[in-house]
């Protein structure tokens, strides 16, 4: 397959993710795992002999899930609840509920009672991780996962299984960094909507699959004819963003992305797990060792000073902070890092993604502004 | 008119005038404090505020003082300081108002006293983790963070294991701050005067089960105020115990909140602060009396009654009524639904407090299906008025209201059909 082939290829995958999982199933015919977050040890559920699938918005509008969740909550948790009660997540077999964020965590509630899955499962994380009563906890509660699983799947998962499962999705995150990287250095090459689709593809996937077409395309990485010009360069900022259309606006605007600290981007595959020692307290020690996600407390490693050291490794000129209406732990942070940027005069624009639509026009003017400030 | 201003004072409780001198001597207290050796510490509405009476340190409520922020109508001109710091609209406007009260220092009683250190406990919200790590920069103090795990259908035992090993940590991180031995005979017996006040609270809140009630949950919203801030006192002790003899003497007297009790209703999530007398007012003027709430229901701390005090507070802290699932919200809504004899819900979808308001139309559904009691969804803010819409509540309790009466006395009652979208009367 030829560098341009697998990209189309990926293309079509996120941009229908549940019909290529619906057809996935039934060619495969194996169980399928949706989850929420990227603090889910996706090994263990891989280890099981799951496919697990990372829950991202949809883009039907919202109408069944109004009837549960009120309009202040984020697109995040209204569209996924309207794809679950359209039916349109129905391949699943179960879903898992890392303890994230308020909504999240009531999310599962309005979940369990009206989609019945034959697997659902809160992970209870626990929301401090620098102290070690924190780290025992988890490992309890990873113990605790796992034995869950098990019985779900009625087959135990043993060490092997979680070291081999371990290793695949390290190696598919080395690559996926790999290819940030580079990108960084030509960020024409894949437009910003392209690097959605392959980071997406990853959450989506067998991660075998994944890294074969990872490989190629890096393999293949280089200039050429329809190179994108580079304009601008601004690093995204936030939590989750599955809308290609902005990433394309962005750059019709003028500007490259260089860089991301999404966890649809950067957050899912920046950190690895320890091939070494006991498999189940490798993933805790990960999960400990992250830069911490605004919903937990790790006054260890400060968000803010990362985001700049990021920001300085990729070269960025600007930020773009892309939120989602209504998600209050990184609104809560967004003072703190614009003021951070502010520090070391790096300017930043803030984009809402609301709740079942996006108004394209107005963040065009906006964007279109910001980019100016730039002389681009 | 003479006699309607006799009728008002008779069904004024003395035990709220006597709350005020507590409160005020607490803040005055407190705010004399500032400055000296004596430590304040800012703590959350749930945190284990024991082991700071124990350790002899002052606690202060921002949520408390939120509240006030709210019943003064200051709130919305402070959240919008916070709003012009970059805080977006859509946050907590408890915390939007708190912060900005820290930065202007304005508030019905000056501001807060700075506080030593912070402690903030998730056992209501994940909101508190974020709005302490700004006080934390804003003040450039240390925070002390409690976790305690959500609890999805039941508990892990795990959980409580993790919460105690953390109460051994925070009292570490307390003689750090204090310089001294902290004295764990005199938390034994601070815990016991806090349980002790629970039960008490419990026994006042339950007077309301007589028909027709003494008070209603607007009262106990005014007076939940020591409970909240000073329970691990002999004060509260005191306070509640007098609380509940008044009550008792209202019942014999055949004093009720409202004049004619028609219907008892309850009330869900945290009160709306700026219409507390229009919103009672208006439910007098229909027959209907707010007999309970889930919200001071929160402070009816159980378990604490322990052999080792760590062990009850964990469990009572663990289970916090906003750190449940909606399943067993139900289940405790149900409860109070049977134990006052209640004929209708008024649910507050409070835009600031995802916890307590996500869920709250399966809730809604789930008490019709289990109960066939009713409910009414009222879309408002606690403490930040522009979302509110009078003439919006006016209309809907008034609908609601003929619904319950149509209801009560017609025969047989009418199977009213299920909620459609959008409109959540019944």
């Amino acid at each position: 397959m030829k560098e341009r082939q697998v990209i189309t290829h990926l293309k079509e995958i996120a941009e229908a993710p549940y019909d290529y999982l619906r057809d996935w199933k039934r060619k495969n015919g194996k169980r399928i795992l949706g989850y929420f977050c990227t603090n889910t040890p996706e090994e263990m559920i891989q280890a099981a002999g799951l496919l697990p699938v990372r829950i991202l918005s949809s883009k039907n509008s919202i109408s069944l899930a109004s009837k549960h969740l009120q309009s202040y909550s984020c697109s995040l948790i209204q569209s996924s609840l309207e794809a679950g009660l359209r039916g349109d997540l129905n391949f699943l077999d179960g879903t898992v509920f890392p303890h994230t964020c308020d909504s999240i965590q009531r999310l599962s509630d309005i979940w369990v009672e009206n989609l019945h899955f034959p697997f659902h499962w809160d992970l209870i994380l626990p929301v401090k991780l620098h102290t070690e009563s924190a780290r025992v906890y988890l490992i309890q509660e990873l113990r605790r996962f796992r034995l869950g699983l098990q019985e779900f799947m009625g087959h135990p998962i043993s060490d092997e299984n979680l070291r081999a499962s371990i290793v695949l999705s390290n190696e598919n995150r080395s690559l996926l960094r790999e290819f940030y990287r580079r990108r960084a250095e030509h960020p024409g090459i894949f437009s910003g909507s392209e690097t959605l689709a392959i980071v997406k593809t990853a959450t989506l996937m067998l991660k075998m699959e994944h890294t074969v077409l990872l490989r190629i395309l890096l393999s293949q990485f280089g200039p050429r004819d329809d190179y994108l010009p580079e304009g601008v360069r601004l690093f995204l900022a936030g939590s989750v963003c599955d809308q290609s259309q902005i990433f394309d606006l962005i750059e019709t605007c003028g500007a490259s992305l260089v860089g991301d600290d999404l966890c649809s981007g950067w957050r899912y595959f920046s950190e690895d797990v320890s091939e070494e020692g006991d498999p189940l307290e490798a993933l805790a020690d990960r999960f400990i060792r992250r830069v911490p996600c605004p919903c937990k407390y790790n006054p260890g490693i400060d968000r803010g000073e990362d985001l700049l050291k990021r920001i300085a490794e990729s070269g960025a000129q600007g930020v773009i902070f892309i939120l989602l209406k209504f998600c209050d732990p990184h609104a809560f942070d967004y003072p703190y890092l614009k003021g951070k940027l502010e520090e070391i005069k790096v300017p930043s624009l803030l984009l809402e993604v609301e709740p079942g639509g996006m108004p394209l026009g107005a963040m065009e003017t906006r964007l279109r502004a910001f980019i100016e400030i730039f002389g681009g | 008119m003479a006699e309607m201003a006799t009728e008002k004072e008779k069904r004024r409780l003395r035990s709220s005038q006597n709350m005020k001198e507590l409160m005020t001597r607490y803040y005055m207290g407190a705010k004399m404090a500032e400055g000296s050796d004596k430590k304040i510490a800012w703590i959350t509405s749930g945190g284990p505020v024991e082991f700071l009476i124990a350790a002899d340190i002052i606690p202060i409520y921002p949520e408390n003082h939120g509240a006030m922020l709210g019943a003064s109508r200051m709130s919305v001109e402070l959240c919008e300081v916070a709003e012009g710091l970059g805080y977006s609209r859509d946050l907590c406007s408890y915390a939007r108002g708190d912060i900005g009260s820290a930065i202007t220092k304005k508030s019905p009683i000056g501001g807060l006293p700075r506080p030593d250190f912070l402690l903030a406990c998730n056992n209501i919200c994940g909101t508190v983790l974020k709005w302490y790590q700004a006080l934390s920069r804003l003040f450039n103090v240390p925070l002390f963070f409690l976790d305690t795990p959500f609890i999805h259908h039941r508990l892990v035992p795990e959980s409580l294991l993790y919460v105690r090993r953390q109460f051994e940590e925070f009292i570490d991180f307390l003689e750090v701050q204090t310089q001294k031995k902290f004295n764990r005979d005199r938390l034994a017996e601070v815990v016991q005067y806090s349980g002790e006040s629970a039960m008490l609270w419990k026994a006042v809140l339950d007077q309301c089960a007589h028909r027709p009630s003494p008070m209603s949950c607007f009262d106990a919203f005014i007076n939940m105020a020591p409970i909240v801030t000073l329970r691990g006192t002999k004060e509260v002790v005191d306070f509640y115990r007098d609380m509940k003899a008044e009550l008792l003497e209202r019942i014999a007297q055949g004093i009720s909140a409202v004049p004619t009790e028609k219907f008892r209703l309850l009330w869900d999530n945290i009160p709306i602060w700026y219409k507390m007398r229009d919103l009672s007012e208006l439910f007098a003027s229909y027959g209907a009396c707010l007999v309970a709430d889930t919200y001071t229901n929160a402070w009816v701390f159980e378990g604490m009654d322990t052999v080792d005090p760590l062990d009850g507070l964990a469990q009572a802290y663990t289970t916090a009524y906003l750190n449940i699932s909606i399943d067993l919200m139900v289940e405790r809504v149900l409860d109070l639904l049977k134990r006052f004899s209640v004929d209708g819900l008024i649910i507050h979808s409070n835009r600031s407090c995802k916890p307590y308001s996500l869920g709250q139309y399966d809730i809604q559904r789930l008490i019709y299906e289990k109960a066939g009691i009713l409910s009414l969804v009222i879309e408002a803010d606690m403490t930040d008025a522009r979302v509110y819409s009078d003439a919006q509540v006016k209309t809907r309790v008034e609908a609601f209201m003929e619904t319950l009466e149509n209801r009560k006395f017609s025969a047989p009652p009418p199977f009213p059909s299920p909620p459609q979208t959008g409109e959540r009367v019944g």
